[in-house]
Formats: structure tokens, sequence, C-alpha cells
């Protein structure tokens, strides 16, 4: 696990939460990354990143306009990190006997002391019984970039999983996204011709 | 990892049969839809499949393919330059199916699972073996589909060899031999069917060939061509072609139409002649359209026979003169008296009608093998006498018509020869009935180029309907060869039990072939899409269920198993053996 | 509940009326009042004597004393300001409540470290206190907003001091508002003891030679005319009597100085005085942190040892012209800016701090209460919530 710093948490339910980071370049999680979130139960909640922005910042705004000094640019591009944006919609969650579930998180998370990256052991982890129906709650879901979360998902999935492996977990997570999206022609073909341009 | 791996996991309950798809609608009044979940070059149309539901097994032919997709533009838009080809596969593997129909015919109780402890109660419950039974309910939704085993054959059709049941194709997808039950066959009447060139012949000479090898039965061929008795030649591969008195010596007579006839250079076993004693009227009103006659036909004839009475009016008539005058007293020319013209007046007959009729005549009385009676009244009678009483002790007749191949011979023979069967076999039902004899051979008259004598406008008047309608309760009944159906008369049609049928090209003909016989409307496209000389379709009261087969060939091999290897004797050692 | 627009409409015009008025007897005021800035530019003796006089009348006196420099001095600032290291500090409270689940404050400081033109990466410091236990209990009752306001103030000063002494001299401490507190109730024994030790804090820095200055943003203080008023022979402390009333000192100053440039220092003469003495005596001085077309004031307070130091007048008043002008369209200095947001306590971080101090309670098997139903309520219409 990557240990991601997090400054605060925004909002959260049972689909999905919000919270600002005091992330720097190297450190952000990228678009459709599978991140861990321990709650304070012993269970862990996986969810996925689909929106990052920055927020907007009524002092930059200013000095925008400003002559401003070296320093000043350094402190904005190193410390002034706060209000990065994250939105992370949660696909399944783990309770304390380490089994997973494509389920709805039984409760969200409440007070938020850290929240981590998967790495490839736990991508392999969360995906490995080979159903993908959690994918479910991502297609559904109007708000999210379904189209991009998908394809950003899957690929993080393939960097995960070699060989054979990987290809009969792209098989079954296509198989799913199909069946899904079968009756959305317009839906089905964006995801998939997207997807193809990762194969 | 092919596409069909990723299928939904079908199991049908034997695993050496792959599932081919599952049950997704229908009922019994359209027909069922399956879901096709191999490719759909593994199935064709005339496919036999089997329903495995619960404790039921259905029965049905594959009567059509349909493509089909979850959303029209799924089929519609090629998306191949989109999408990579694995994801372009997926895609089709969930989104583009082909649906079967199926006709479904006959369902099974299996009974639980072989074993159980429910297997057991079932079976002790049971008060008769389960047997196929006429479809009365559906399988359930997603019911497994199966190509049928040749055990499924062998459940339906029997299996070949026992009792009656005799070979006569095998199933397209999977070679499983399908039998006809030649008791029942022989039963009703029965048709074979094909345009032209469908291998009808064949057809005819392999299930004739049962038929004689099986021996409950006796067999009257009418063989206008002389196809069925010598060896003959393919028309179109030049290849020979064993004749059934080769196969079957001693038991098959090859009757020639008149003295002195050749039978592709043999001779034939015996000739067939008639007495002028033998020809009624109805037999000349037969021959109205044939001779042109007129409707004052049946007045004059049957003036003729008030006249002469019904054994001399045909030799009377023969020898009028037509148009024979004499000078009478005061020298005016009057009708003689040997004329036709006389003798009408006499009768009260139109003379211009009866002068008419004895000139259109002339055909029948020069025919050469209707002789005079004999005082003695032995050849001719014998002759005729000697086909019955052959038929009667169990042999077999051929009846080639040798040179005489026009309508008019053929017509007037077999109806003849056919009124005569009739007369005798009712005489011996009646008296089996009455208790006073043995039980009566059944006898199958094969009848070529039905449609000429079982047209509507013959229909009345020829033995052969009233054979087709009635004579099975006196042990007689046609098999029709023919390709034309849709000229033979629907009634007959109607009351033919099985029916064998080749290629057909004209809508009136499948039509025909499938009259009679309820919901078999989706049959109609197969009949047209058969394989010329290579399948057809058994239908009718006489199979379990339609069915689509491959065609036996009539080569060594069908011999060899119809006769086992000691069929390929020299003819001429046979004929020796047996003293001809 | 809405407000009674149509009630208010007359009243709004009434004030208008009255607001006219007031302008013209202003204008006048002003008038009388530069002509006295004029008149006594120069006599910085005199103008220090009158303020002691008063002093020993025991008159209740606000106000400013001149220094060295004549009253309408303005000096321009040296740019760019010379090298040193720029502390801001500023701070943040969580009040206890009766009406939350745990009672509990917090004082949240957040220090912003700059040295302009070094290059380096400026840093941020944070220092939270958790208030709990006696804290929370002075005179048997939960603490003021004012103590805790005051708590808060010295534990700026306190860490901006520690900090300092690890800094390379010179160091600039900057705090936003006045250097001289204001909180009531001052007769209270923890208020004299909490002022206690911010005066130590600010002998800390006098001793490290830290250049401590508070930030006035905005300043609206009259303390140069009150002093001009005393010439006219009022009673500085009486507003109804005072001749000058309404009349900030940057209204009078304001138009001398330009854009950069700062006025004349001034010592604060107030009833604290006394406390702040020695070293720590208040001074001020007005500065012009805007353009021509957009003229920005501040009043910048500092510590006589800061005075003492030319130099050190100098950089800061360099130094904050410069920072200011970072800003942008709205000139303030940009340390201050960046410690107030390091300082700031944002809801979600209140309700995590909360929620850990509930957690840690029920671990230990004390019952923790409810929020109180007001409370609730109020919460309701306050939270964001996402839509699902």
């Amino acid at each position: 696990m990557n240990p991601i710093p997090i400054g605060r948490l925004l909002r959260a339910n049972t689909t999905g939460c919000a919270l600002g980071c005091k992330v720097t370049q190297g450190s952000t999680p990228s678009f459709g990354d599978m991140v861990i979130i321990p709650l304070t139960n012993q269970n862990k909640i996986y969810g996925l990143v689909y929106d990052i922005h920055i927020d907007d910042d009524g002092l930059v705004n200013q000095l925008a306009a400003a002559d401003i000094s070296r320093e000043i640019i350094e402190d904005n591009r190193r410390n002034r990190n706060v209000p990065v944006e994250m939105s992370v919609a949660f696909i399944g969650w783990e309770d304390p006997q380490g089994r997973v579930h494509h389920t709805r998180v039984p409760y969200p998370p409440l007070t938020l002391d850290e929240i981590f990256q998967c790495d490839d052991e736990e991508v392999r982890k969360f995906t490995q019984n080979g159903s993908f129906g959690y994918l479910r709650a991502v297609l559904r879901n109007p708000e999210l970039p379904v189209v991009d979360l998908v394809t950003a998902h899957l690929r993080q999935i393939l960097a995960a999983r070699s060989g054979i492996d990987a290809g009969q977990a792209l098989e079954a997570s296509l198989v799913e996204v199909i069946a899904m999206l079968k009756d959305d022609y317009p839906q089905m073909m964006d995801v998939l011709s997207a997807v193809s341009e990762i194969l | 990892m092919t596409l069909n791996d990723k299928k939904p996991i079908l199991q049908a309950d034997d695993p050496q049969n792959t599932p081919i798809g599952y049950v997704i609608g229908g009922g019994l009044k359209a027909n069922l839809f399956v879901r096709l979940t191999r490719p759909a070059h593994e199935v064709q149309e005339g496919g036999f499949v089997v329903l495995e539901s619960g404790n039921w097994q259905f029965y049905g032919l594959v009567t059509d393919l349909q493509l089909g997709a979850v959303d029209p533009r799924y089929a519609e838009i090629q998306n191949r330059e989109r999408l990579s080809a694995q994801v372009s596969q997926l895609l089709a593997s969930q989104t583009l199916y082909t649906n079967l129909e199926v006709l479904p015919a006959l369902m099974l109780e299996r009974g639980p699972e072989p074993g159980t402890e429910e297997y057991e109660k079932w079976r002790a419950a049971l008060t008769e073996e389960p047997r196929p039974l006429p479809i009365k309910t559906v399988p359930t939704h997603h019911a497994v589909a199966r190509l049928a085993s040749a055990g499924d054959v062998a459940e339906i059709f029997g299996v070949p060899g026992e009792g009656a049941n005799f070979e006569i194709g095998r199933t397209r997808e999977q070679d499983h031999p399908v039998c006809i039950d030649l008791e029942k066959f022989v039963q009703r009447s029965s048709g074979i069917f094909g345009a032209t060139g469908s291998g009808k012949s064949f057809l005819t000479r392999i299930i004739l060939a049962g038929l004689i090898k099986h021996n409950t039965a006796s067999v009257l061929v009418f063989d206008m061509h002389n196809e069925y008795g010598f060896d003959d030649t393919a028309s179109d591969t030049g290849m020979p072609v064993v004749g059934l008195r080769t196969k079957f010596p001693g038991r098959v007579i090859v009757a020639g139409l008149g003295r002195g006839a050749h039978i592709r250079q043999h001779n034939p076993d015996f000739h067939l002649e008639f007495n002028e004693s033998d020809i009624q009227p109805e037999d000349i009103e037969m021959l109205t359209r044939e001779l042109n006659l007129r409707e004052t036909t049946p007045t004059t004839l049957e003036a003729l026979v008030q006249t002469f009475g019904p054994e001399r009016w045909f030799h009377e008539f023969k020898h009028m003169v037509n148009g024979a005058v004499i000078e009478n007293d005061e020298g005016k020319k009057v009708p003689a008296p040997e004329s036709v013209a006389y003798w009408a007046n006499q009768a009260g007959v139109n003379p211009m009608a009866a002068e008419g009729l004895h000139s259109k005549m002339s055909r029948v009385f020069n025919l050469p093998y209707i002789v005079e009676d004999d005082p003695n009244q032995k050849i001719s009678v014998n002759s005729l006498r000697h086909i019955i009483e052959a038929l009667k002790s169990g042999k077999h007749v051929v009846l080639s018509f040798g040179d005489y191949e026009r309508d008019l011979d053929y017509l007037l023979v077999s109806n003849l020869l056919t009124r005569k069967i009739r007369e005798a076999w009712e005489e011996m039902t009646n008296q089996y009935r009455g208790k006073d004899g043995a039980e009566p051979r059944p006898l199958v008259i094969a009848v070529e180029e039905a449609h000429k004598l079982l047209n509507r406008e013959m229909a009345s008047q020829t033995s052969f309907s009233t054979i087709a309608r009635e004579m099975r309760k006196y042990y007689v009944t046609l098999l029709i060869i023919d390709q034309r159906p849709s000229q033979i008369y629907d009634e007959v049609m109607s009351q033919l039990g099985t029916r064998v049928s080749g290629w057909l090209g004209d809508e009136n003909d499948i039509a025909a072939v499938l009259s009679g016989l309820a919901g078999r409307d989706a049959l109609r496209g197969m009949l047209a899409r058969l394989q010329p000389k290579e399948e057809v379709l058994l239908l009718g009261w006489g199979v379990p269920m339609p069915i689509l087969v491959k065609s036996r060939r009539y080569d060594q091999a069908f011999w060899d198993s119809l006769l086992g290897k000691e069929s390929r004797r020299d003819a001429a050692q046979s004929l020796k053996e047996l003293g001809f | 509940m809405p407000v009674n627009y149509l009630e208010l409409q007359p009243q709004i015009t009434a004030m208008g009326a009255e607001t006219n008025l007031r302008q013209a007897e202003l204008e006048a005021r002003l008038k009388q009042c530069r002509s006295l800035l004029d008149q006594h530019n120069d006599d910085l003796i005199g103008l220090q004597r009158m303020v002691e006089e008063a002093v020993a009348q025991k008159k209740i006196l606000r106000c400013a004393a001149p220094v060295n420099e004549p009253l309408k001095t303005h000096v321009p600032c040296h740019l760019p300001a010379s090298p040193c290291t720029i502390l801001a500090a500023d701070g943040s409270q969580i009040i206890p409540s009766a009406h939350e689940s745990v009672l509990f404050g917090l004082i949240n400081v957040g220090v912003f470290r700059i040295q302009p033109g070094s290059g380096n990466v400026p840093s941020e410091i944070t220092n939270s206190t958790l208030l709990y236990g006696d804290d929370l209990y002075v005179n048997d009752q939960p603490p003021s907003e004012d103590l805790i306001g005051l708590l808060r103030d010295v534990r700026e000063r306190q860490l901006l001091a520690q900090l300092a002494q690890q800094e390379p001299w010179p160091v600039i401490a900057l705090t936003d508002g006045q250097l001289e507190l204001y909180h009531q109730p001052r007769n209270q024994e923890s208020y004299k003891d909490k002022f206690k030790d911010y005066l130590k804090a600010l002998d800390d820095l006098a001793v490290s030679e830290v250049i401590t200055a508070g930030y006035v943003s905005r300043p609206r203080a009259d303390l140069v005319v009150n002093m001009l008023s005393l010439l006219a022979g009022a009673e500085p402390a009486a507003t109804e009597a005072r001749p000058f009333a309404g009349i900030s000192d940057i209204t009078l100053l304001g138009s001398i100085l330009q854009p950069g440039e700062r006025s004349a220092i001034f010592r604060l003469q107030s009833s604290s005085s006394a406390e702040y003495s020695g070293k720590k005596a208040l001074h001020f001085f007005y500065l012009n942190v805007g353009t021509a077309s957009m003229p920005a004031y501040a009043r910048v307070e500092m510590p006589l040892w800061v005075v003492e130091e030319p130099e050190s007048v100098n950089l800061l008043h360099s130094v904050l012209v410069e920072q200011a002008r970072q800003a942008g369209s709205v000139p303030y200095p940009y340390p201050l800016i960046r410690a107030h947001e390091i300082a700031v306590v944002r809801m979600d971080e209140r309700q995590q701090l909360t929620a850990m101090i509930e957690r840690e309670l029920l671990k230990r098997g004390v019952d923790v209460k409810r929020q109180s139903e007001k409370q609730f309520h109020k919460g309701h219409r306050a939270r964001t919530r996402r839509s699902r």
C-alpha cells in the first residue's frame, strides 16, 4: 500500500467520498487508480479515483496578476497544495476476516486517517474471484465518467496481472461490461472502443 | 480460449451429448424457439433435436434458423475499425445470436436421475414402460437442447433389424440410422414423392427391397418404365443398377405385358394377356380422356352390355364394321347388319355416337394383349390368375410393360388388374371374416405415375381410388410413386400414411405432400431445400415424427447389409438353383 | 425571518439625509484639523509636553505622541528590501461549547516563514494546543471567547519568539492586528496571568532583537487626530464633545503618503502604556501599500526596540511594502495571508478532531453525550451533503 497524504474528508456516503489531499505531482494518484481506505472497525473500503481537481483558489487568482517572487512561486507549488480534491467511487470492501465483497459498503468512512493507493497485489486480491459485478455500480452511475474510468481501471488490472491470468481477467471483465451495457448501444460502443485502444 | 468456452454453462444429462442451445420461447401451436449456443453451421434445417426438460424429453425437428441481435445496431453496424478483434468477438458472442425454430413432435417420460431414490419410486409407480407420445405440453424455459443421439433415434424410430424395422437412411448431422416399421408401412397406403431426378426410383427400389425381404406382404409393381425387375442402368451416371429379380430370385416374378415381350433383353417369367371377356364398360370409361370419348359413351356401352351381355359385348363390338352399308330393296344405302349403325338403331342408341365410340375404341381393339377368349379358357385367364395366385402364395410380381409405354396401356392394364385383385381380396377377406378361411396376405400395389390414375377426374372411376380409400380393410394398400403430387386427388393424398419425399420445387406439390397433416406448415420450406438424390423427408402417420434423413444408397453395401454377403451370388446361378 | 424592507425604506432615506449633513460637518472639521497639523508640524517638543501633561492629569487618553519626525513626514521605501527572514504568525481557535458532544477547546497557531530573495522554499509551521480539563474551568466557568483569544495571542508571540531564536538576524516577526492587546475583562486573575505571559514573550523577542510588528489593515484609528484635538482643548475621551470626531488619521494623513511611503513614527499613548514599559513601549507609523490610483493604508505597530534601530525600521518598512504588493490587487502582506491560511481550522477538521476525542473517550468507557438539539439543527443547515 502506498500512503497518500490527505488533508481532510469532505463528504462521504456508502457509494463514495470526496477528500482533500495534500499531494504533489509525484504522489498524486491517477485517474482510475484503485485506492484502499481502512476503516476504524477493521473493514477496508476499495474505491476508484474518478475525479481529481484543483479548487478555485482566490489567493492564487490574485497572485497571478502580480509580479511575484521566486519564493512565492515555490511556496505555491510546494506548500499550498491542499485544495486538490479527489473523488472516489466505492467498488467494494473487505471484512476483518480478509474476505472481499463486491457489494455496497455497509458504512462510509467517518474519520479519515489514511487512504492508500493499491499496489498490484491488492488489485489482484480485489479482482481475484473472477467476478466483475462490481462494475455494475460504476456503469450505472450517471455522475461518473464511465467510459474513461472503466478503461483506466481495466488498464490497471492488466498491469497488475500477467500472461494468461491477465487475459482471463480482461475477458471476464469485458463480458460483465457487455452484459450490463447491452441495452445502451451508444455507451457500449464508447466503452468498448476506448478499451480496444489499450489492448 | 475460444468464444464458446465463455457461453453459459449448459450440460446435457449425458456428458457425451454436446448441448447446442436452450429453449427460450414458443409453444404448442407455433413452434419452439431455441437459442443456439454453438456456431450456426453445426445445426441445419431438418436436424433432429432433443430438448431435455426435467423428467421429460421432447423430440423435434429444426424447421428454421433466424439471426437475431439484442439491438439491431449490433448486427447492422460493423465495428471492426473501432474495436480490437478480441473485443469485437466478445461483443458478438453476447449480442448476436441465432435462434432455431423447432417443430416439436414427441415427448417421452424419462423419470428422475437413475440411481436416485426418486427414480426408484418413479419406476415402481409406472404401469407400463414409457413410450414416446405425441406432444401435449412444452418444455420449460432454458431446457437444454442437443442433437439426437443414436439412442434417441433408436428410441423413436426403432433399432434397425429388430422386428419390422427397416433402415431407410441416416440422420444428417450424426449419421444415426433411421428406420421405418414395415408392418406399419403396409397397413395404410403410402407415397414416395419427389421431382424428376430427385432419386425417387432408387428410393422405391430400396423400400421394395425391404418389403420383399421382410416378406409379410406381397408386392405388385406396375413397372411402367421397366426399371425394377431386371438390371438397369442409371440414367445420370451410367452405372449398372441391380434389379429386384436378380437379388430375390425365386421370390420375384417379372411379368411382361403381351405375348413375346422382352424386358431389357430378358425373357420375363411369363406373359400377361387379357381376355376380351375381362373388359368391362368401366374400363373403357376410364379411358375417356385418353380416347377423347363423348358423354354419350356410358349410354352406348350400357346398351352394348344389354345387348350382348357383360362377357361378349367387347368381342361383338370389336367385330362390328363401322360404316358398312348395303343397298336395300329400294336401292337405298342402309346400314349393313354387321355395322355399328345397324346395331345402334336396333338398340335405340344414337348411331353417330355409337360409330364415334367404335372408331375411337379401335386403339383398344388393336391391343395385342387383349385376346379372344379361348373356349378352353386356359391361357389368359391363367396368366391373370397366375399373377393373383402368385401374390396370394407369397411371391412378388413386377409387371413390366415392355414396349407398351403409352398412357393407354398403363391406364387400362393397371386398372384391369387392380380390379381383379380387388375382387379376389374382398372375397378372401369375407371368407376370413366369416371364419371360413385363413387371414389374407397383405398386398402392396406400387403404382408409378400415380397422377395418371389418381387425378381428380379419374378418382371416381378407377379402382385405385377405391383401394386408396377403402382397401386397407381388405389388406390391400397402395404405394404411390409420383412427381406431381398436386395432381393427385386430395382425398387420396390425405389417406396416405407414410410419405417419403425428396426435393420438390412446385409450391402446389409441396402443399399436396403435406395435406392432411396438421401443423406441418413449418416443413414447407424444408421440402424445397432438400438436397436432390441425397436427402428425403419422412412424415405422416407411419413415422413417429417427421424427420429428415440422408437416404440410403442403393449399392452393393445396401445389398450386403440387407441380405448378407451371400447376395453376391451370380443371378444366373440362383436361377439355376431354383430350377428356372 | 425576512427583513421588513418596506419598514426600512423611510429609515434609509433618513439615514441618507443625515449622512449629507454629517459630511458637511466632517469637512469643516477636517479643514480645521489640517490647519492644526500644518501649524504644529514641527512642534514636536511642544506636543510631547502637552500629552505628558494630559497623562499627569489622569485624563483618559488614547492618542499619538510624536517621536522625532515632523508630523507630516513621509518616507519612501527602498526596494528591493534587504535579505531577512520573515516569520508571520496567525492563530485560530475553537471555543468550547456546551452544545457540542464533547467539551474542549483548541488554539491553532500557524507560522509562515519566508526569506525573500533567497530562493529558498518557504515553510509552514503549525502549533495546535488542546484545551481541556482545568483549562476549561476558569472561575468555575468555561472560558470566554475573549480569554481564549488572549490565549491565542500569547501562543502566537510565544511561537514566534521560539522560532526566531533559530534564525540569523535580521528576523521580522509579523502578526495581524495590534500589538496592544485589547481583551476584556482585564481585572480577572486569569487575564492578568496570561497578559504576563504575553509580555514575557515580547521580552523574549526583544532579547533576540527580533523586528516585531503588528499589521493593522484599513486602519480607522484616530490617534494623531486625538493628539491634535488636545490642542483644541477638548477632553479627548469624551466622544460627543470631541472637536474632530469622525476624522480618522488616514483621512488626515493619507493624502500625504505616496505609494510605498510611511508616515512619521508616533508613540502610542493609552491606558495600557504603563504595562508596555521600557523597550516594549508601543509605537506606530502609517503606510501606503497601494498604488497611485488605489491607495491602501495600514498602521504598523512596533515596540521601542525596533524604533531605536533606524535600519530595522527601514527594513520593516520595505519588506512590508514589498510583501503587500506581492498579494496582487488587494495589497496585504503575503506572509500574513499564508499564516492565516495555515492557522485556520476548517469545519471538517473540527469534526475530525471531535471524532478523535470521542473515540478516545469511548475507548476509556466515558459516556459521550450527544450534541444538543439546538446545535444539531443549526448543524443541519451548515453542512453540505453529497447528492445520494
